[in-house]
């Protein structure tokens, strides 16, 4: 809901308020909650006895999505704590629930007040900041819960960096309130000591701003979502919810609204790079509030019936964001007065091919398919292709170079657009449309299959000998977003022991290798021959006993945590002869075993029926059989060999088949063999499969680490890269 | 919640609503059909709409209303069915000939259409035309696109921009 929120900018004298003297009493008396979009209109009536300490800010409205109940909450203001410029005291809180034609009071557990008059509404809950005196910055938040009516005090985060690290360095910041991504923030804004700390006006920037948003209601852990870095001239932030879709929205003097892209979490806000956004005029710029805002036809009239509530019709004027602004010629154009939204649907089930000619068609198509947002929702729709790798060989004296084909999901038969590949590289893995290629030199190199985007990476290694490029692997860690090349080393740089006791960590966006250490030397060998998949944020590899090679396990490695887990195989997969080999491998997102007996001398063939377990929970190491597959004389390609209900399989010459998978049970039957690709004169023992997206995903965020360049890029220096260097 | 209290309920004739387009003009429709709007549905199933009333659609021109109206009409039994498991083939056909040929019309009507999908949240409605702006977008190049979605001649500006990125991805240009 909150992504399809517009930004609506509504002055404090907003028209459908403004009083005349047919209507005073109605404003001293009645609230009014209206839909903009019908123009219904429901007035209820204000608590008894509160007309002399009335004011609009101790008002505020949420909503809780599970009872889906509407309730407005009044802060019963105590005349005796009130001081000019000192926050407001209260030690209860009044709640009206539309439909329910009453003010309930509720007692807070203390004594409460609020700092600078912010409150925000996040699923279900109301919040507010608080002044604390036990606590580091004299704050804290206060929640309470629209449905169980209860208060919660949070801690929050560590403020008090502010003061040691801005740059002008005043004693002391201002404290807000927002809600950015329906999450709650606390904004920290260093400012002049001249300005009253408690104040209920839109702050000036200055310095640094921090937002800190509260990602776990539960553990009350807060993480820093942007630090904004103030531009030289003087601008505000309408309060509370000043950031819409990575946007910022911004204040000056004279009565104009600006907003500003947010690329990143670290951002220096530069007067050029601002687009206005509207001109609101002689109002007061300091009490100006932002609002998330959407069209809705949600009903007022079913609530009418309460005595206490007179239904009406008002009209409202109101700015959107996409209505209004007035910048380029470019923006006649139709397609472009689309919403956001709109542009973005079209664009999404568009190829990265398609894309990326798209983005040479306008500033404001170049900038929606580079957005991350966009980025992440194009990759989650991308259709999943297969991928075969030939590695560099050289077969009856001649050398053939190092290949990709690709079938994309209709089996259609393409290589690369772009040659992202050199004659020489390995590949490692990929994850999100890139590739990870281990390179003959002292480099790693990542490369976006699609766009060519490139990116090169020192192995952590400098003697070289012994190092094989399946002990490079790479991963994505979908919650923290983080990817990383992980490389299987043994201390002593022993390999022919064919073990490691140290997984080398390389994270991208930091500069360096890092090693965690394994609780005891495992299979190198294992990780060679079997090969290593990456699912869900972990990596996955097989292991053995050193005592007892048949025992096999699979070792899991968090890419979040960076900790170890063994996961027994099912004791029916174990297979006791010599000849029994182990494939891991992945099937819709789940870690998948395929284990059979395969020809003495040729390990990747399969001369006895082929089972494939998944391992359906991690925690509960449960494996259940998927597949029962009969016995064919062929080799099964690792790692990826299944794609969307179909195997891949090649027979002892060099043809490669898909067959269908016919129902997920014991026995599966192998139906309808379509022969895909006769990849001869390569040698057969050798290709690797995988699956692979194509997408847009960047690699120039993590450009200060590696080397960057685009793979044709002739013409110097882009706008981005040049800024980068700047900063 | 109370319950909707239509006389004119589950009784043998369909409920029908009645919605306003922007310029008063009122068009009288199945709530079977209205419901498709995930933004009309709440209002509907609250009783909303029947009688003198009206739903007013203050962001809808009555001949957008129209055009999103006969794709609702013609989409409401499918939808009906549950994304339709027991639609012959023959029936799809149909829907797939009438889809193809509902998209087939102007770019300035297509755009009402796409502004009147989004704020009525018409999920099917939404995809279709979707798809009809990509499809006239796959395969060509930025000046052709251009061309074709009906922007105005690059400025001097934006042409040197455009030379920069062909000069950057003229790979991708085929």
């Amino acid at each position: 809901m909150a992504t399809r929120a517009h930004a609506v900018v509504q002055t404090v004298e907003d028209p459908a308020t403004r009083i005349t003297p047919d209507v005073i009493e109605e404003i001293l008396l009645r609230l009014p909650i209206a839909n903009p979009a019908s123009g219904q209109c429901l007035h209820i009536s204000k608590p008894d006895g509160i007309l002399l300490y009335d004011f609009h800010y101790l008002y505020s409205f949420g909503f809780h999505p599970v009872t889906g109940e509407y309730k407005i909450l009044h802060f019963l203001r105590e005349p005796q704590h009130y001081k000019s410029g000192r926050p407001f005291h209260f030690d209860t809180i009044q709640v009206y629930t539309l439909g329910e034609d009453k003010w309930k009071g509720i007692r807070t557990p203390r004594k409460c007040c609020m700092v600078n008059l912010g409150v925000v509404n996040v699923d279900g809950a109301m919040y507010w900041l608080t002044e604390d005196e036990g606590t580091s910055c004299g704050m804290s938040l206060v929640s309470f819960d629209l449905r169980e009516e209860t208060f919660t005090s949070i801690q929050l985060p560590p403020l008090t960096e502010v003061k040691e690290t801005a740059s002008c360095a005043p004693p002391a910041f201002a404290c807000y309130i927002a809600e950015i991504d329906n999450t709650v923030c606390t904004v920290a804004i260093p400012y002049h000591s001249h300005v009253p700390r408690w104040r209920r006006y839109n702050a000036e920037l200055c310095g640094r701003m921090d937002i800190w948003s509260l990602e776990s209601l539960v553990k009350h852990k807060w993480f820093l979502k942007y630090s904004i870095q103030s531009p030289t001239v003087p601008r505000y932030v309408p309060q509370p919810c000043f950031i819409h879709r990575d946007k910022i929205i911004l204040q000056d003097r004279n009565g104009s609204a600006w907003y500003h892209d947010l690329a990143g979490k670290n951002v220096q806000l530069e007067q050029r790079e601002e687009a206005k956004l509207l001109d609101i005029g002689a109002y007061r710029f300091y009490e100006t509030q932002s609002y998330f805002y959407k069209e809705t036809l949600v009903p007022l009239s079913k609530y009418s019936c309460d005595s206490s509530a007179s239904l009406g019709y008002i009209v409202f004027t109101m700015v959107s964001e996409e209505t209004k602004p007035k910048r380029l010629k470019e923006e006649e154009c139709t397609i472009n007065r689309l919403p956001h939204d709109c542009i973005e649907r079209i664009f999404v089930g568009l190829s990265v091919s398609t894309l990326l000619k798209c983005s040479g068609v306008c500033k404001q198509w170049y900038k929606l398919i580079r957005d991350p947002h966009f980025i992440a929702g194009h990759l989650e729709r991308a259709p999943r292709c297969a991928l075969l790798f030939f590695p560099q060989e050289s077969v009856s004296g001649k050398r053939y170079p190092s290949d990709v084909i690709i079938f994309d999901e209709v089996w259609s038969q393409s290589t690369l657009a772009v040659p992202v590949i050199g004659p020489d590289d390995f590949l490692c893995g990929t994850c999100n449309g890139l590739l990870c290629l281990y390179t003959k030199t002292s480099k790693i190199k990542i490369a976006n299959l699609a766009t060519g985007e490139c990116l090169h990476l020192d192995k952590p290694i400098k003697n070289l000998k012994g190092d094989h490029f399946s002990f490079y692997r790479f991963g994505f860690h979908p919650v923290t977003k983080e990817y990383k090349v992980i490389h299987f080393h043994d201390e002593h740089q022993n390999y022919s022991q064919g073990t490691f006791n140290v997984i080398q960590v390389y994270t991208f966006g930091s500069e360096k290798w890092r090693d965690v250490r394994t609780s005891e030397a495992l299979s190198l060998s294992c990780v060679k021959d079997y090969g290593v998949v990456s699912v869900d944020g972990a990596m996955f590899w097989l292991t053995e006993d050193s005592d007892a090679r048949w025992k096999h396990a699979v070792i899991s490695f968090d890419l979040s945590e960076e900790t170890f887990t063994r996961i027994q195989l099912p004791t029916a997969a174990l297979g006791s002869s010599n000849s029994h080999r182990y494939w891991i491998s992945e099937i819709d997102g789940k870690i998948c075993i395929a284990t059979g007996e395969v020809i003495r001398h040729r390990p990747k063939m399969l001369s006895g029926d082929l089972q494939i377990w998944m391992l359906d929970s991690k925690v509960e190491q449960k494996w259940s059989l998927m597949y029962n597959l009969p016995y064919a004389r062929n080799y099964l390609p690792g790692p990826h060999f299944v794609h969307s209900d179909k195997i891949l399989m090649q027979s002892r010459i060099c043809d490669l088949y898909s067959y269908e998978l016919f129902g997920k049970n014991h026995t599966t039957k192998l139906s309808d063999r379509v022969k895909l690709l006769d990849f001869s004169p390569r040698k057969p023992d050798n290709m690797q499969c995988y699956i692979c997206v194509k997408s847009l995903v960047q690699l120039n965020a993590y450009k200060k680490v590696g080397i960057m360049h685009g793979m044709k890029t002739t013409g110097g220096l882009g706008i981005e890269e040049v800024a980068a260097m700047e900063a | 919640m109370a319950a909707p209290e239509s006389g004119d309920g589950n009784n043998g004739a369909a409920r029908m609503v009645t919605l306003i387009s922007s310029d008063n003009t009122r068009f009288e429709v199945e709530a079977a059909a209205a419901s498709l709007s995930q933004t009309l549905q709440l209002t509907i199933l609250d009783g909303g709409g029947g009688g003198g009333d009206g739903i007013p659609l203050p962001n809808v021109d009555s001949a957008t209303l129209s055009k999103v109206l006969e794709y609702c009409i013609k989409h409401a039994p499918a939808a009906a069915n549950g994304g339709a498991p027991n639609a012959t083939a023959v029936d799809r056909a149909e829907l797939e000939r009438f889809d193809n040929e509902f998209v087939n019309i102007d770019q300035s009507v297509l755009y009402s259409l796409i502004m009147a999908a989004h704020n009525l949240e018409i999920e099917g409605l939404q995809s279709l035309v979707a798809k009809k702006v990509a499809d006239m977008i796959k395969g060509k190049s930025p000046m052709e696109i251009r061309r074709t979605l009906g922007f105005p001649d690059p400025t001097p500006e934006e042409q040197a921009e455009m030379n920069a990125h062909m000069l950057e991805y003229g790979w991708a240009y085929e």
